[in-house]
């Protein structure tokens, strides 16, 4: 009964206000003229031109060489001043697999069972999600969404967020497995105030996913006759055409599970990372790539550096260790990644760095960099506009954003809403 | 005579055996009349008559079980029996304070937590409402022998103990018992001796209290309704628990807490209903030892002492904190700093698992301190005194009973052995006189060939070189020993010899692995000399023993040296004046005594130091309306729809590094609020972010007093799983309910009281009545349009005002009747999609409630948020609009206004506070960081100074890292590695102030 209440409100809600349709192909090349461009690598153009056409960058330099007969083909949208970037990535997250997370019933997040490398999240990514165009309003225009929960979640995928069902939304299906590092302390109940002893389990855990990785190779050597769905699932991992997200924070944790982790073949990308400052040296020897979901949880202890978490990155960068940024915040909080990255420009990072952060290092780790990440000729032309500097809340205000040179609705429920209440007062 | 110590061992036992069971008064006799004087002489002994009173060479008759006369070259009676102590130490036994020996044990509710709310107390009778106020407990009732566990304390030379039932929060009287081997009615000196209280409820299953605030408002309550009962309360209802309470109000206070915060609460506790409590502590006091004087309480310590940590592995060695590598040093000084200032204290062996360390314990305690006499002053005359039983026990005056313990040394000295601990003139052996002493080098001769034998501490072996050594098994009792052993290292066969000590050398016979009968012997050659190794670390550890500093809080980042109000002249920055100058370009401020004294420009102070701010910017602390930092033990009392009586004034946690790192985002003043678990919730704290001081000198200074309102779904428990559908409201129609009826009680208890009739005070309608007469101010948890609408008329039926609604995501949709009505909206900046009442939030509404005229903050609600509350401020110039200059007044002027402290902060004026923050940037950017942050004038943070403090705890934990591992290298017992969970309150955080 309350299921159905809910649903009904829901429905309610989705009546009252705007949909967001998705945007229809590219229909005229375009060309962004007079504006910083950043490209998303560490280099920038002032007074830069982005052209695209049929989906596809054609073009980027500077617009100041142009002659006006070689832009003639293009529809100009005029920029000075304004600043261009490559569309933002957010690394796994739930976007779309939960809408409001207390509501059981909208949430999709985690499946029961201990080892599920065979659930895929793509097919339960909501389209419709009426969270999704306010996280893509502050430029972020591909996400990757991953369950969440047990010692191997399951499958994300990478979509685009601009579609009409999922088939439609996936860039990447099936990109990544995603596995859960048991950790070296117990997890005390929340309410506990005693601090917590070592995980008397550890071994085993890690023991349980060394032989559950062994027999999955094993199995991946072979057809086998009788199918098992979660083995079928692994092969990926070792034809090198899927990835291994590691999801722990601790030095320990983090050494243990690459070292284990190589040993069965198998490269993994780091997710949270929180103490990945401190062995930076190993994360380069091993070749081991880093995407921090740490910027807004509080430093480990009270003994660390208070900005420790802010820092991070600058650190990372120093040593050369590839990182992205993901954003340190659950699904309605999204939208605040590109802050999450400019937060770390205060401790150190450089402005393009931070930028690379959230895209082309992101395209790069999740292996998606040959089409999207950068501002580059033959790249999807996934990018938008800002009046400012995006990684800057005073001034991210995000004014046109294509997605394969799509350009997409960058309204969303709650602008609709304010325009609803402000002239609720206006008329008054 | 040393025949005779071996003969009076074998009398001891027999007379123990004899007498146990003989001098029950009352008791029916089955056989002959058996009474026995016991009495005794001890001569030629040390005596300590008390801990300042030492006799040489002194005598002790006891008879009767009570001492006669101690002194020198006294007369012994000839009825005495006469034991020659030459050489050994006789004490006033030990009296414990803390500890429920004898009674049944309590075993931890497992309900407790889960399953359905239990609302009233589930003891049957007319007992408390409340399960864990158990005042009519009454410990000699309840008191059963147990010989193992009194062995066990007198071996450790304790005499008697006073025991409580450790469980509940009034746990009722507590009894002093000895701990001989007696039936129970000789046992028990006195009845009711004191009254034991806490703050945690023990096995109590109620939900009520769930939190430490809670636990204070109890007892608060109950000293009320004990008044209360006294006067009329006894005519309206009978109340066991209540009557017992009053009449335990007479006897000492003692009362358990864990740590030193605890201590000041109950001592303010203490103060408020004039009641002067022994308060046991946690063996942390120096932390705040200055405070714990000031209160004037006597205190009971533990010495459990932390073991080392085992940080061998650098990985987990990250895990430790620096207060508990510090706590491991420094806590077997705690005593000692108490004696230093003065404290009163008595020490308990409670906490320490193996009751056999003890005496090492507290030989640790001397060697870290504390003098000797005072040691043993912890021991016997100050529990004695703290009780009121010095006419009784506690030192060795004629007419005391006969509580003494005989020692083979100074106790306090390494291996000091307690032969006996005689109570109330009956004797227990611990260990007999005629234990030898056999340590030394001997020739030990068998079957024509010589050994090296060694003896040490009663261990044997034969040393064949420098580096190989064979066991050898032996045993010795009285006079007599054995020993066994290989001839070789590799050797199969073992002779066995047997024999008997004289004077210090060994004779015997034995047998061969071939059976061939022989005789043996051991002369004594030498003592066993110390290695230098011993004397080198000897100072090893002397030097060791220097300590690093006091850092307060203890906690890392906290400051040893209390910092003070600079006189500061900040030239050049861009000022956030928050007043009618707006922002002053290339501005100069001057803050002195704590003030803001100046502010313009091409300003001049002569004896300031100048600041350069070109290029910064200089803007007033940021203020956050809600937050739950720096709260002990629990920011809900949800257990019932109204806890209005709980404060979190009462539990401010001054030792939360996020006070410090709340400092670095420029945070300067916070509201503590309860949390939103029911309808009405508890009153608030303000404080300023004062790091290092004490709970109450972060307290703003009168300021007007808030209480948290809370609606919507945390309040009827929506999200809380099935178990929780009993507690009135679950429903929105609900909690409008609960609020009309509390006003209208409240108005008829106001009425009630001030007619002059009899009435039983209620903190709970007290709180709710001074809503309504506009001594108290609310802050309401809210999302929802309807119910801001619903709380707004409530307040306006009942004549008052809705001061802020904090959350408010919807204020946006009723921002007009919002400014009809006066309330302030403090608000999040972008919150949504985490319940379905926030469905309908937008990140644009403090921009619409701003422009409609709503006083509008944005709020941190989260620890980690509260460090950037600045950046949250921009939200508002990005999503709606708002002006800079404007947005900035959402976290620094506007919350300054809804707390009624705008007088004081909030905006940068002549006459205001210094609280203000020197910003690298523009404070609205994502770039800005707060370089230094003033409160009162005294900068609590400065970026670069933060750059120093970090080299130094990294010095710190280095040294103490060191330290850990050296002891455990020496063989010192280690823990292993733990890793502190701080758990971060959020407004529907429910905890569990459960049995510790």
């Amino acid at each position: 009964m309350r299921n159905i209440f809910t649903l009904f409100l829901l429905t309610l809600c989705s009546f009252s206000y705007a949909q967001q349709t998705p945007a229809p192909q590219q229909s005229e090349a375009i060309m962004i003229t007079g504006a910083t461009v950043h490209i998303g690598n560490g280099q920038t153009i002032l007074s830069g031109n982005v052209g695209f056409e049929n989906g596809k960058i054609t073009f980027v330099g500077d617009g100041r060489s142009m002659q006006p007969s070689d832009t003639k083909n293009y529809k100009i949208i005029k920029a000075d001043g304004k600043h261009v970037y490559p569309g933002f990535i957010v690394p796994s997250n739930q976007l779309g697999l939960v809408e409001i997370d207390a509501v059981r019933s909208t949430n999709d997040k985690r499946e029961v069972g201990n080892f599920n490398p065979n659930v895929r999240s793509i097919i339960a990514y909501n389209t419709d999600s009426k969270v999704t165009p306010t996280i893509r309003s502050n430029g972020i225009l591909l996400a990757q969404i991953s369950p969440e929960g047990g010692r191997i979640s399951g499958q994300s995928s990478i979509v685009e967020l601009d579609a009409w069902n999922w088939e439609d939304a996936a860039y990447k299906a099936d990109d990544a497995i995603h596995l859960n590092w048991p950790t070296v302390f117990k997890r005390r109940w929340w309410r506990s105030t005693a601090p917590a002893a070592k995980n008397d389990d550890y071994d085993k855990q890690t023991e349980e996913i060394n032989s559950f990785f062994k027999e999955a190779y094993a199995y991946s050597q072979t057809s086998a006759s009788v199918k098992n769905l979660k083995f079928e699932a692994m092969r990926g991992l070792f034809d090198g055409s899927k990835n291994l997200f590691v999801h722990t924070h601790g030095a320990k944790e983090i050494t243990a599970a690459v070292l284990m982790l190589k040993k069965l073949g198998v490269t993994p990308v780091v997710f949270g990372g929180r103490d990945s400052w401190m062995i930076t040296d190993f994360l380069k020897q091993n070749n081991i790539s880093i995407i921090l979901r740490q910027m807004h949880n509080l430093p480990r202890n009270p003994d660390t550096d208070i900005d420790q978490p802010f820092k991070t990155p600058a650190m990372l960068a120093e040593a050369g260790v590839l990182f992205a940024i993901s954003a340190d915040q659950d699904h309605g909080g999204l939208r605040n990644l590109p802050f999450q990255a400019g937060h770390a420009v205060g401790f150190g990072l450089s402005k393009e760095d931070a930028l690379k952060a959230i895209t082309s290092n992101t395209a790069k780790i999740l292996k998606i960099d040959k089409t999207v990440g950068s501002l580059e000729t033959g790249k999807d032309a996934t990018l938008f506009i800002s009046a400012g500097d995006a990684l800057d809340m005073r001034t991210c205000i995000v004014e046109q954003a294509f997605i394969r040179g799509k350009e997409i609705d960058l309204d969303n429920k709650q602008k609709a809403l304010y325009r609803k209440f402000s002239n609720k007062y206006k008329s008054k | 005579m040393k025949t005779f110590q071996h003969l009076f061992c074998c009398f001891v036992a027999l007379l123990f055996l004899v007498n146990t069971v003989a001098a029950q008064k009352t008791f029916p006799k089955n056989g002959v009349f058996d009474e026995r004087d016991g009495h005794y002489a001890f001569t030629n002994a040390t005596i300590y008559k008390s801990h300042d009173q030492v006799l040489e060479n002194a005598t002790l008759i006891i008879r009767k079980g009570k001492v006669v006369q101690v002194g020198t070259g006294l007369t012994i009676p000839k009825s005495c029996v006469t034991i020659d102590l030459e050489g050994k130490f006789i004490y006033p036994s030990f009296i414990e304070l803390h500890s429920s020996y004898g009674l049944p044990e309590n075993k931890p509710s497992s309900q407790r937590g889960r399953g359905k709310p239990q609302m009233l107390s589930k003891k049957d009778g007319a007992y408390s409402w409340n399960q864990a106020l158990r005042s009519e407990f009454n410990a000699a009732d309840h008191f059963k022998k147990d010989d193992k566990k009194a062995k066990e304390a007198r071996g450790i030379g304790f005499g008697s103990v006073l025991i409580h039932d450790i469980n509940g929060i009034s746990r009722g009287s507590s009894a002093l018992v000895l701990l001989a081997d007696d039936v129970e009615q000789n046992l028990i000196l006195k009845g009711p001796v004191a009254h034991h209280l806490s703050f945690s409820k023990g096995t109590s299953s109620q939900n009520y209290p769930s939190s430490l605030m809670g636990s204070i408002s109890l007892l608060k309550q109950t000293y009320l309704d004990g008044e209360w009962y006294k006067k009329t309360g006894h005519k309206e209802e009978y109340n066991i628990s209540l009557a017992a309470w009053n009449d335990l109000q007479a006897l000492p206070q003692i009362f358990d807490v864990n740590n030193r915060l605890d201590i000041l609460r109950a001592a303010t506790l203490g103060k408020e209903f004039g009641v002067k409590y022994i308060i046991k502590g946690g063996g942390d006091e120096y932390q705040r030892l200055n405070e714990i004087k000031a209160s004037g309480h006597s205190l009971i310590i533990p010495i459990n002492y932390p073991k080392a940590y085992d940080l061998t592995d650098p990985f987990d060695a990250q895990h430790v904190e620096l207060k508990d590598l510090k706590h491991w040093e420094m806590a077997p000084s705690n005593a000692k700093q108490l004696a230093g200032a003065g404290i009163n204290f008595a020490i308990t062996s409670h906490g320490i698992k193996k009751k056999a360390d003890f005496l090492t314990k507290l030989r640790k305690t001397v060697k870290s301190g504390l003098s000797k006499q005072d040691a043993l002053k912890a021991l016997t005359s100050t529990p004695a005194q703290l009780i009121g039983v010095s006419d009784l026990i506690g030192s060795l005056e004629s007419g005391k009973i006969a509580n003494f313990i005989i020692t083979s040394k100074d106790i306090f000295e390494k291996e000091a052995k307690i032969h006996h601990n005689w109570i109330k003139g009956k004797p227990h052996v611990i260990k007999g006189f005629d234990d030898k002493d056999l340590s030394g080098k001997y020739d030990l001769k068998v079957n024509n060939k010589t050994y090296d034998l060694r003896i040490a501490k009663s261990k044997m072996h034969i040393q064949v070189d420098d580096t190989t050594k064979i066991d050898v098994k032996s045993s010795i009792n009285g006079d007599l020993v054995s020993l066994s052993f290989k001839p070789q290292k590799k050797a199969k066969e073992l002779i066995s010899l047997s024999g008997s000590i004289q004077e210090k050398n060994l004779f015997g016979n034995g047998t061969l692995a071939n059976g061939d009968w022989i005789s043996w012997s051991a002369q004594y050659l030498e003592a066993i000399k110390e290695k230098d190794k011993k004397k080198e670390d000897k100072k090893k550890e002397e030097k060791e023993q220097s300590m690093g500093q006091m850092m307060y809080p203890f906690l890392a980042h906290g400051w040893s040296d209390k910092p003070t109000a600079q006189n500061i002249l900040f030239k050049n920055a861009t000022v956030w004046t928050n007043e009618s100058d707006g922002i002053i370009e290339k501005g100069d401020v001057h803050i002195k005594d704590g003030k803001i004294v100046k502010v313009g420009q091409n300003l001049s102070a002569g004896g300031a130091t100048e600041i350069d701010a070109t290029g910064k910017h200089l803007t007033a602390g940021v203020i956050d309306e809600h937050s739950h930092i720096a709260i002990s033990r629990g920011v809900n009392e949800g257990t019932q729809a109204s806890s209005a009586e709980v404060s979190i004034a009462d539990v401010v946690n001054s030792e939360d590094i996020n006070i410090y790192r709340q400092l670095a985002g420029g945070v300067t003043t916070s509201q503590l609020l309860h949390g939103s678990a029911n309808p009405i919730g508890g009153q608030s704290a303000l404080i300023k972010l004062r790091w290092g001081f004490t709970p109450e000198q972060m307290k703003f200074e009168n300021a007007d007093p808030f209480i948290k309102f809370a609606l919507g779904e945390n309040v009827k428990q929506s999200n809380w799983g099935d178990q929780s559908r009993i507690r009135f409201p679950q429903t929105r129609m609900g909690i409008e309910q609960v609020f009309e009826d509390y006003f209208t009680r409240a108005k008829e208890y106001g009425e009630l009281k001030s007619s002059g009739k009899a009435y039983r005070p209620d903190l709970d309608l007290e709180a709710v009545l001074e809503i309504i007469q506009g001594k108290r101010f609310i802050t309401c948890h809210s999302y929802q349009q309807g119910e801001i609408n619903m709380l707004m008329k409530v307040a306006d039926r009942h004549g008052f005002k809705v001061n802020t609604f904090t959350h408010i995501l919807e204020g946006y949709k009723v921002a007009d009747k919002m400014v009809e009505h006066g309330a302030a909206g403090s608000t999040f900046s972008d919150w949504w999609a985490y319940k379905f009442e926030v469905i309908d939030a937008i990140p644009h509404n403090g921009a619409i409630m701003h422009e409609q005229g709503v006083l509008t903050a944005f709020n941190s609600d989260d620890a980690e948020m509260a460090r950037r509350l600045n950046q949250e401020a921009a939200k508002a110039v990005l999503y709606g609009g708002v002006s800079e200059e404007d947005a900035w007044k959402f976290v620094t002027l506007n919350p300054a206004k809804m707390l009624h402290i705008d007088n004081r902060v909030g905006s940068i004026k002549a006459g205001k506070d210094a609280d203000i923050v020197l910003w690298s940037d523009n404070p609205l950017s994502v770039y800005a960081n707060a370089e230094m942050t003033f409160v009162d004038g005294i900068k609590f943070f400065d970026r670069n100074e933060d750059k120093k403090v970090r080299e130094e705890i990294k010095k710190e934990r280095a040294r103490l890292i060191q330290k850990s591992l050296n002891a455990k290298d020496k063989g010192a017992p280690t823990q292993g590695v733990k890793k502190w969970q701080r758990h971060l309150y959020h407004c529907d955080d429910i905890h569990d102030e459960g049995a510790h």
